[in-house]
């Protein structure tokens, strides 16, 4: 198991690289959900019950630093957690192709979750502009980032795991 | 051993007589052909020698150089990073320059707002919404509904606000709308974020004068905003004979991916705003 103060302190440094930091490399106008994909990558390896506390905790530190309703990115990411981590995942954990593939799955559920969760709560949604533009950009985006973050978290689980 | 003491002495006497017939013959000239058959026997192996002596040398010589250089090249290195370090300093002096110029023009233009300089922080972790991040708060006397603006134009307002800290949402977050009119028709409308597409003014009656490149101004009306800032300029205009308003879409004066430092007007009060 995972260091709590350690998780902590690693989600934390996530939240402030997707926030201060990446903007500035931002292509397209548009940053890698950073958050998203350390999630899915630890619920990939781990499990739902490993990835959730993750995508509670580093929900809650993008929904503080977020203008939106509060809990919209807690909730994405929790559900984005749970369906990445399922069992029939684990089947492919060596799969070359299962980072690309869970994170352009994760990002459109994230995406599309988040955006009915700001129309719920009476925010203006485009929604054809908002899939066409942001969602389905970020797809292609996080693919790119995903493995680097899968290769890091994997190598983070090895370690923790063999401590125990 | 007889026979080898008489051979070693007599070629001691040998020598001891050439030398002596040298001593008497060299001033004289007789040696003189001597001398060239053995200089001309002797050249090529001196010249080989020589030529063996002078690589060594060379050899020797680059490996004291050796020492010298590198303690040159450690040198020049570190002057070169000096010098990298010291230009990155001066191009961010610069930009810091140009951005402080910038708004030094703002307050020259408009002296009746009191306004205060902030810096760009960090932007909302969600590429669906608009917000920006500064560095100022309620400490600084910020407060929520205070409108953000740069040289350039209006960039939002400040829609959540803490000791050191504020959150402005951009005018282009789907949620921003603001009371504004077309500065040389004064037809009014109300300009909607629309997120990475821009900026969309709408309910201007479609008996408006409205043309491509005309400004876009911040009206008043609603007390939200202060009074003609600029917001941007029109690239295009639909009409639609079935519809009762005109849709014009606005290109914003401002940068939003490059704002870096901004200006947040103080002494405007909203009436009653909410966000």
């Amino acid at each position: 198991m995972i260091n709590p103060y350690l998780a902590s302190l690693l989600l934390l440094t996530i939240a402030m690289l997707q926030t201060s930091a990446l903007p500035r490399f931002s292509p397209w106008g548009i940053v890698p959900d950073l958050m998203l994909l350390v999630v899915v990558s630890w619920s990939l390896l781990r499990g739902a019950r490993a990835g959730i506390p993750w995508a509670l905790g580093g929900g809650l530190m993008l929904d503080l630093l977020s203008g939106g309703p509060f809990g919209a990115a807690t909730i994405s990411l929790a559900l984005s957690s749970v369906i990445m981590g399922r069992e029939e995942f684990n089947l492919f954990r060596d799969s070359l192709w299962l980072p690309l593939f869970a994170s352009s799955l994760a990002t459109a559920i994230y995406g599309g979750l988040y955006l009915v969760i700001l129309r719920v709560s009476g925010r203006p949604v485009q929604w054809g502009p908002s899939l066409l533009q942001v969602v389905i950009p970020c797809m292609v985006l996080n693919a790119l980032v995903m493995y680097p973050t899968f290769w890091a978290m994997r190598w983070l689980h090895r370690r923790t795991l063999s401590v125990g | 051993m007889s026979v080898l003491r008489n051979r070693s002495l007599t070629l001691v006497s040998l020598l001891v007589a050439a030398l002596l017939a040298g001593m008497v013959l060299h001033p004289t000239g007789y040696l003189r052909p001597v001398e060239d058959a053995v200089f001309t026997m002797l050249a090529p192996l001196q010249y080989s020698f020589q030529w063996i002596s002078a690589r060594f040398a060379g050899w020797a010589q680059t490996l004291r150089d050796l020492r010298t250089l590198q303690a040159r090249v450690q040198n020049l290195e570190e002057t070169v990073d000096r010098l990298m370090i010291e230009n990155v300093r001066l191009r961010e002096a610069e930009i810091e320059r140009a951005n402080l110029r910038e708004q030094l023009q703002f307050k020259l233009a408009n002296p009746t707002y009191e306004s205060l300089g902030a810096e760009v922080i960090g932007h909302d972790p969600s590429n669906l919404l608009h917000y920006l991040i500064i560095d100022r708060g309620t400490n600084d006397g910020l407060a929520v509904g205070m409108p953000v603006v740069t040289a350039r134009g209006l960039v939002g307002r400040i829609t959540s606000v803490y000791p050191q800290s504020a959150r402005v949402m951009l005018l282009t977050d789907p949620a921003s709308s603001v009371n504004a009119l077309i500065q040389s028709s004064r037809a009014t409308g109300v300009v909607q974020g629309q997120g990475r597409r821009g900026l969309t003014m709408r309910f201007v009656e479609q008996s408006e004068q409205v043309e491509v490149g005309d400004i876009v101004l911040t009206s008043g009306l609603g007390g939200n905003f202060p009074k003609r800032l600029v917001i941007g300029q029109v690239t295009a205009v639909k009409r639609n004979d079935v519809e009762m308003f005109l849709e014009v879409e606005v290109q914003s004066a401002v940068h939003f991916d490059r704002i870096e430092m901004v200006q947040v007007i103080q002494s405007f009060t909203p009436i009653d705003y909410a966000p």
